[in-house]
């Protein structure tokens, strides 16, 4: 019915008619589809180029916006594909690093004039034994004809065309400081692991493929060099067995310079046996004799059991402890101050003072200074002090330093403790690594720490006092010496010299240990003032302090330029 | 028969334009990526160069090596410095002095 009514209502509505065309229509309706065929295709067709060009304008945006990186670290490197990482000091010197080498093997199976081979190989390399390399054709598949080529060797091996030579990259480690930090470095073996020293102990770290950043060392360079240039004259001046010199900042535990005589190029593989040569200032277990007393009188003054100018009275010459008879080298008046003891350095006075410290007080200290126990530090060559057991007479010779052994280390780092404030220090390498000041331990207080470093002072500018050769103009040196007998054989002595500059807020400290020093009477001493020769003595005075104060002198304007108060305070500047 | 109109007229072109733009702007990448081929090559080169050179200059300027070349070449005898005597200003060396020798009156 609607539908009915709905065709009438068009017909209405019509005002013409006409007739259907179906054969037009469906002509229409063709290529009507086929238009929308062909439209489509060409929008897939669009699209496709679109995406195209867009991918190639992508790529050439991309190429033209690309930064670059010349400057990074990495891309100076060339080793961004090396096995280990650079190690450089603090001021970004190179310490070591690793190089791209050859090595020459031989598969004599792929050598067919053998005879031939070997002429020719004598003609280029004449150092290589013939007998042994024709037993080695004859006897081996595969053999290493050279290790570690230089360019010039591989171009000659190339330029032999023979198929046996098989040239075998392989990666080394150079260290173009040479001798300079053989004993920090350490060694690596063939396979690029650390074996020894800064190399065995951050290995994980230097290996890690991850990160190209380069191990930072707190060494310097420079100051090593000079600590090592005057070291070494003092062995040959003093006839010194071996030496040793240790520089560390007192405030953060930095170690600065570590050098250890004699020493050895680190570039060069030798088997060395010789226990000279082994780390005098981390292996090296010594009894340091008398510069323990600066602890006897520091844990005294600590414990208000004296004051720097309480007199002691009554010190005899001669001490009998158990079947021991204990005496000073020289005669020293009966009477003497606190301070007087440590300025002249008297075992005798020293004893007493520890009498009144007590057995377990001393102890303590030592124990909290970590003289007693093995170091924890970045290298694996430690010694350890030896033990003991504190028995009768153990107090009285502690208080001046003998029965005890420790290592340079740790009484170069007990002496930045006390000169510092009181607060403890952990000796490092690691620059990376920071010290807070406030997460440290307080042994002794501020105040004790300053009557400390001003008793040290006059160990060095009193004129009783056995330092005065390191009293270097400006510096402020104070220190305290000691001359022990050698616990391993009683002829030999080891001198040691250990100093803080500048007392008035130290900085630095400064260790010197010589293995047997002689006399060196061809030297002329600047003894207050006064040019003296043919001097017969080695106690630490004539030889530890007076390579002290050499190394301060040359060291010192270096350190002082590099400190800002200094610079600030003494260095001219120019007002235009 | 196929009709020219306008729309299928850009959408030839929009094509044709595209069919020869695309090649060159291929090409152009393809020359660009060899080109930063041969660079990347160049700096790997330069790069063995400077860490060559790096290293011998390290080795060259350590403090030892340097040490021999002075010895070996120059007549001059390098004194140390020392920096506590040098003043930020002329008063302080005056005032320093003073301390250390008494300055005569000039008679003239």
């Amino acid at each position: 019915m609607t539908n009915k009514k709905n065709k009438n209502s068009i017909h209405k509505n019509q005002n013409s008619f006409f007739f259907e065309d179906f054969l037009e229509t469906n002509h229409r309706q063709k290529m009507t589809n086929k238009t929308r065929i062909s439209d489509e295709r060409l929008y897939v067709l669009f699209s496709v180029f679109f995406s195209l060009i867009l991918v190639f304008s992508i790529s050439i945006f991309s190429i033209s916006i690309q930064q670059s990186d010349f400057n990074d670290y990495k891309d100076n490197n060339q080793n961004s594909l090396t096995l280990r990482k650079d190690i450089l000091d603090r001021n970004g010197e190179l310490i070591a690093r690793n190089i791209n080498t050859y090595h020459a093997a031989i598969k004599p199976n792929l050598i067919k004039n053998k005879e031939n081979f070997i002429i020719k190989i004598k003609l280029n390399f004449p150092e290589i034994s013939k007998l042994k390399l024709k037993k080695n054709l004859e006897d081996k598949k595969y053999f290493y004809l050279k290790k570690r080529l230089t360019e010039e060797e591989k171009n000659k091996l190339w330029a032999l065309g023979e198929k046996g030579i098989i040239i075998e990259p392989f990666q080394s480690r150079v260290y173009p400081q040479g001798q300079l930090f053989s004993h920090v470095l350490g060694q690596i073996d063939d396979d690029n692991k650390g074996i020894s020293g800064i190399e065995k102990y951050f290995d994980s770290e230097l290996r890690n493929s991850k990160t190209y950043d380069p191990l930072f060392l707190t060494l310097d360079t420079n100051i090593q060099f000079l600590v090592k240039s005057e070291l070494k004259k003092a062995m040959s001046d003093f006839k010194a067995n071996a030496a040793g010199g240790l520089l560390m900042d007192v405030t953060n535990g930095e170690v600065i310079s570590l050098v250890s005589l004699p020493d050895y190029n680190v570039n060069i593989r030798n088997n060395i046996s010789d226990l000279r040569y082994m780390n005098q200032i981390t292996k090296g277990v010594f009894e340091l004799g008398s510069v323990f007393k600066t602890f006897t009188l520091a844990i005294a003054l600590e414990e208000n059991i004296l004051s720097p100018e309480t007199i002691i009275e009554n010190i005899p010459n001669e001490i009998q402890c158990s079947k021991y008879s204990i005496r000073d080298i020289h005669e020293f008046p009966n009477e003497l101050s606190a301070e007087d003891i440590l300025i002249r350095s008297s075992n005798i006075g020293s004893l007493i003072i520890g009498r009144k410290v007590g057995e377990e007080k001393l102890k303590d200290f030592l124990d909290r200074l970590g003289l007693l126990k093995t170091i924890d530090f970045e290298i694996e060559e430690i010694g350890t002090p030896l033990s003991f057991n504190w028995e009768k007479c153990k107090l009285e010779t502690v208080s001046y330093g003998h029965g005890i052994t420790t290592t340079p280390l740790q009484a170069a780092a007990a002496y930045a403790t006390l000169t510092n404030g009181g607060y403890t220090v952990k000796p490092t390498l690691d620059l990376q690594k920071n010290s807070d000041h406030t997460l440290q331990q307080s042994i002794i207080s501020n105040d004790t720490s300053d009557q400390i470093n001003k008793i040290l002072r006059k160990v060095v500018t009193d004129k009783e006092g056995t330092g005065s050769f390191a009293d270097i103009f400006g510096y402020d040196v104070g220190g305290k010496t000691g001359t022990a007998k050698s616990y391993t054989n009683g002829n030999k002595n080891i001198n040691t010299f250990i100093s803080v500059f500048p007392t008035e807020k130290p900085k630095f400290v400064l260790l010197i240990i010589l293995d047997d020093p002689k006399a060196a009477p061809h030297i002329t001493y600047n003894y207050r003032g006064q040019k003296i020769k043919n001097i017969s003595r080695n106690e630490a005075g004539w030889n530890s302090v007076y390579t002290a104060g050499k190394i301060i002198q040359k060291i010192g304007p270096i350190l002082a330029i590099n400190n800002n108060e200094a610079y600030n305070t003494h260095v001219v500047k120019k007002d235009n | 028969m196929f009709r020219f109109n306008r729309k299928k007229l850009i959408i030839l072109l929009i094509y044709a334009s595209f069919f020869i733009t695309i090649p060159i702007i291929k090409n152009e990448t393809r020359l660009f990526e060899k080109k930063i081929k041969n660079h990347k090559n160049q700096i790997v080169f330069l790069k063995n160069n400077l860490s060559e050179a790096y290293l011998e200059y390290q080795y060259l300027s350590s403090p030892e090596i340097l040490e021999k070349k002075v010895i070996k070449n120059l007549d001059i005898n390098y004194k140390n410095l020392n920096i506590s005597q040098v003043y930020l200003n002329f008063d302080d060396f005056v005032n320093e002095q003073e301390k250390i020798t008494k300055i005569l009156p000039n008679d003239k």
